[in-house]
Formats: C-alpha cells, structure tokens, sequence
C-alpha cells in the first residue's frame, strides 16, 4: 500500500517534470502559433480593414465587363511571360475580385471591382494573410519554421495529455475555480487548468489537425503515386470563350457549389467550388477546356479524401459561416489563453518560491518579450498599415519588417532591462505601450475613416476598431491593477 | 526497473518512440501502393494520436518490458514493411 502510494507520487512527479520542461521548451512556438493562428480566423476581415480604400456598396457577382477585363489581364500576363495569376471571386467575407499570384508568403495581386472590372488602387498588404502564413512558418520557411511548429504541435499534445493526468483527481472541483484575489501563482493555474478543460476539444482538434497539415514534416511518407495523367488540351492559357460562361458552366454540376477560385493552364481552366456554410474543405475542382468551354473528366472524391477534406477543415474553417467562425475564434482564443496562462503560473511559482534567481528572471524577461512582444509587433504592423504613404510601393514590405522591428525592439527592452525586484514589473512598459497603442489605433481609426463610409466594410471597420479600443481599455486597466498588487508585494517584503 | 534511471533515459525513450511510430506510419503508406494524398493524411491521424499517448507511456512507465516491447515492435513492424515495400 505505502508502495503503492510512493508508486503513485513518483509517477505524478514524473508527470509534472514532463508537463513543465516540455512547456518550457515548446510554450513560446505554441503561444505565437495559436495567437498569430487565431487572428488568421478572420484573415480576409483584416486584409479588407487593412485596406480602407475599397469602397463596394453592394455585393455582387463578377459581371460579363469584369471577367472580361479579368481575361485582358490574363492575356497581357500571358504574352510577357510572368507567371500566371488566378482569380479569387467575390463572397460574403471579401466582396471585391483579386487576381493573384503567390509570393512565397502570402497572396499578392490587383483589387478588381466585380462591377466592372476596374482596378481598384488600395493599399499594398499582405494584410491578414501574414497571421496566417506566420502561424505555421514562423515566416522561416519550411525548414526550420513549419517543423518547429510540428514539433511543437506535437509537444502540445503531450502537455496536454500529460496535463489531464496530473489535474484528473480534482478536475471537477477546480473546474470552476477561479480565485481572482488569491496569490498570483494560484491564480494563474486556475486560470490554466479552467482554459485547459473547457477548450480541450479545440486544443485537441486545432492541434491534431494542424499536425496534419504539416504532415510531410511531422511524419513524413512516401510521396503518394502521381495520379494518372488527364488527357489536357494544348492551347493558351487565356479561356477563348468568355470567363462568365466556363464559371457558370462548372456551377451547374449538379452537388458542385458556387466557385470560388479559378486557375488558369495552358488549355484548361480549372473553377474550385465550394459550399458555404460547410465544415468540411471540400473544394471540388472542376477542369474545363478553356477553348471549347467543354467539361473535362474529372476523379470522384472517394471517401478518404472526404475524411482529409473534414480534416482540413475542422483546421482552415474557410466556408464555414459567421457563428462558427466564432466558436473557433473562441476555441483559439481559449487556446492562446492556456498557454499564457501556464507561462505565467511557472513565472509566479519560480518567483514566489524564490528558485534559481537567474532562471526566474530569463523566465520573466522571455515570457515579456513574447507574450507583449508579439502584441506589439501586432499593433506596428497595424500601425503602419495606417501610417505610410497608401501607394508607396515598398509599403508591403515595409509593414513586415516593422512588426518584427517591434518585437526586436521589445525583446532587447526586456533584456537589457536591470531586474527589477519583483519580476512582475518587467510587464509594465510593454503592457502600457500595448494598451496606449490600441486604444490610439481604434480612436484614430475612427475618427479617420468611420464618417461619411457607408459601404460593406463598415461592419468590419466598426468591429475592429472598437475591438482595438476595448483591448486597449482593458489591458491598461489591468496593468494598473497589476501594478498596483507589485507595488503592495513589494512593501509588504 | 526503467524508475531507477533519471529523467534523461525516459527522454531518449520518448524520442525512440516518436521515431518509432514514424517509421511505422511510413512503412504502412509505403505498402500501400495505392494509397493517395487524403489516405496518407488518415495514416497521420492514427501517428499523430498515438505519439503523445506513447510518450506520456514512457513517463508513466514503472518497466522497460512495458514500454519497450511496443516501441521495439512498432519500430520493427515499420522496418519490415518498408523492406516488403522495396
């Protein structure tokens, strides 16, 4: 029986170092991962607020004119020889066309008014497609970026299992637990064992799923036979007949969707469809003869690429509707939350207990220097979005590299810092500059862009803005409170 | 007894049995000629599920013979089915 006991204390024990080194080792990859990953939930909503220039006031389908002038633009790319861009067609979330190539990070191209075609001059961005792009690469490519990411998701999965081990006993009991006044430690894991548990199916379908689509690197395969070739008309790549008609043409398969991207290869174009509201990523490709406007044969999904297709979506939630979208929001919210929350609960034990001083301090300055860096680099990006000249040609560019000056910046704030005596104080300037710059953003930006605009963006800037203030509002209101409790540690010691 | 040895061993057994599982995932696909994109993303459902239960194992584990019989056999399951595959 004592055995037993001892049995069982070692066990758990061994559990708690497994939990807290690989936290340790993996919690600041996870923590830019689902933060950047949770943004990217609305990535289309933020490249249309970060793009205040287009102005449509209906939404509408592309019409004959404009798919016209798509095909001029088509035919001009074609004859100088670039790359070949494809067609994003307007939908709920996005109501202007975009005519796009890929960069290697994100997607870049001209705005198209799907009245009639014209060019609309907004802004270059990458928008929200940077969050989207920096949440699986860490924008360090393939390798080493997306494999940290992989090994990360990984190490999640196991902190999260382990997690659910070491709290099983008074799961139910601390579920509801949340004592605000209690000592910052114990704060911290109630706040951490509360997200833990009432996320977990989000944790475990955003982890599960994400390592699949990084799959090549997280469990990498033999590459799959290459499908048998589809007999492919030659010819240019520019359709003969008009875009409207091979658009429409796909549509009406019968179970086929509304298109949504088109691609366009020498003698075929191919019109992606999908299905709004669905959950499942089932985009089905529709190949067509871009001379004659004939369908060409195409292979039946069979049932496991419409489990990969659930996967992909429970993951990407790209057609799914606003009250979904939501939950998911929430879901990675909840996700962010956790493991911000153990960060900080490892950050107040060590400091409470007075562990190792050195390893306490560069647990603190490291969880500043991501956890409030990250949220600055966020609002620069946002910032200067707003601030350099709207059709300076190296803006794209130039917002990217200020929101990792930012973080730069925070980071060697934080470093250089001398060690205050409670390391809660290293949260200050960066959380104040947080809230100002949030506040401000929100305030200028409404002030700048909400008079006189009545078009379908206006929800979109409304809810951002009014996001940016109350963030603002909320976190200087808790760095007050925060630094108030420092200040009350500090005179009782 | 695997509780006699430090934190160190039961981090290298974790790692072996990530390998393990890996070698096994591939080894699978590669038997299956005909196994496309979308069934190799299934393949990596079971993989990625079954990584972090084994390593959570290895933690928990009080002897080698508990855990290192199925890494082992994973491990020489995926061997064997990759040299079946040529």
């Amino acid at each position: 029986m004592k055995d037993g006991i001892s049995d069982n204390g070692q066990r758990r024990a061994r559990l708690v170092d497994l939990h807290s080194w690989l936290g340790l080792l993996s919690c600041w990859v996870l923590f830019v991962a689902f933060f950047c990953g949770t943004l990217a939930l609305y990535d289309a909503e933020i490249t249309e607020w970060m793009q205040p220039e287009i102005h449509l006031t209906d939404m509408q389908a592309p019409t004959e004119s404009a798919l016209a002038a798509v095909t001029q633009r088509l035919h001009a790319a074609e004859t100088h020889g670039g790359a070949l861009p494809f067609l994003i067609l307007p939908n709920a979330r996005a109501p202007a066309m975009r005519l796009v190539h890929y960069d290697g990070h994100s997607f870049q191209g001209p705005v198209l008014d799907p009245t009639d075609g014209h060019e609309i001059l907004a802004r270059a961005t990458e928008g929200g497609l940077f969050f989207f792009d920096f949440h699986y690469t860490l924008r360090l490519g393939q390798i080493p970026g997306a494999a940290c990411v992989a090994l990360a998701g990984f190490g999640f999965l196991i902190l999260l299992l382990s997690g659910l081990l070491i709290h099983l006993r008074r799961l139910l009991p601390d579920l509801f637990k949340l004592r605000i006044k209690a000592p910052r430690p114990r704060f911290w894991l109630d706040a951490h064992v509360m997200t833990g548990v009432f996320g977990l199916p989000f944790h475990l379908i955003l982890t599960v799923t994400g390592i699949i689509l990084l799959g090549d690197l997280a469990l990498p395969m033999r590459a799959p036979p290459a499908p048998a070739p589809q007999a492919a008309p030659n010819g240019p790549a520019t359709p003969a007949i008009p875009l409207g008609r091979l658009i429409h043409t796909a549509e009406a398969v019968p179970g086929a969707g509304r298109a949504r991207y088109v691609l366009f290869a020498p003698g075929v174009t191919t019109v992606y469809t999908e299905h709004a509201g669905a959950l499942a990523e089932d985009s089905t490709a529709l190949r067509l003869n871009s001379q004659t406007g004939a369908l060409l044969p195409t292979a039946p999904a069979g049932g496991a690429d419409r489990a990969a297709s659930l996967i992909y979506g429970l993951h990407m939630v790209r057609p799914v509707g606003p009250v979904l979208r939501l939950v998911w929001f929430i879901g990675g919210s909840i996700g962010t939350l956790l493991i911000a929350s153990g960060l900080l609960y490892y950050e107040a034990r060590s400091s409470r207990r007075a562990l190792d001083r050195r390893r306490t301090a560069a647990m603190a300055r490291g969880n500043v220097a991501i956890i409030a860096g990250l949220m600055l680099a966020c609002l620069a990006y946002f910032w200067l979005n707003r601030l350099l000249p709207a059709h300076w040609a190296g803006r794209a560019q130039a917002e990217v590299s200020g929101f990792f000056l930012a973080w730069l910046a925070t980071v060697l704030f934080t470093a250089l810092r001398p060690m205050p005596c409670v390391p809660a104080r290293l949260w200050c300037w960066p959380l104040r500059l947080c809230g100002a710059t949030s506040l401000t953003l929100g305030l200028y930006d409404a002030l700048r862009f909400w008079p006189g605009r009545h078009d379908l963006s206006m929800p979109v800037f409304i809810t951002v803005d009014v996001a940016l203030m109350v963030i603002g509002t909320g976190i200087l209101l808790a760095q007050h409170h925060r630094a108030r409790r420092a200040n009350g540690t500090l005179s009782a010691t | 007894m695997i509780r006699r040895n430090g934190m160190g061993v039961r981090i290298v057994t974790s790692v072996a049995a990530y390998g393990a599982v890996m070698l096994f995932c591939a080894g699978l696909a590669a038997t299956l000629p005909f196994l496309t994109e979308a069934g190799q993303a299934l393949i990596r459902l079971g993989g990625t599920l079954a990584v972090p239960g084994l390593i959570v194992c290895v933690f928990l584990a009080r002897s080698w013979a508990s855990v290192g019989l199925p890494i082992t056999a994973l491990a020489a399951g995926g061997a064997v089915l990759l040299v079946m595959a040529g």
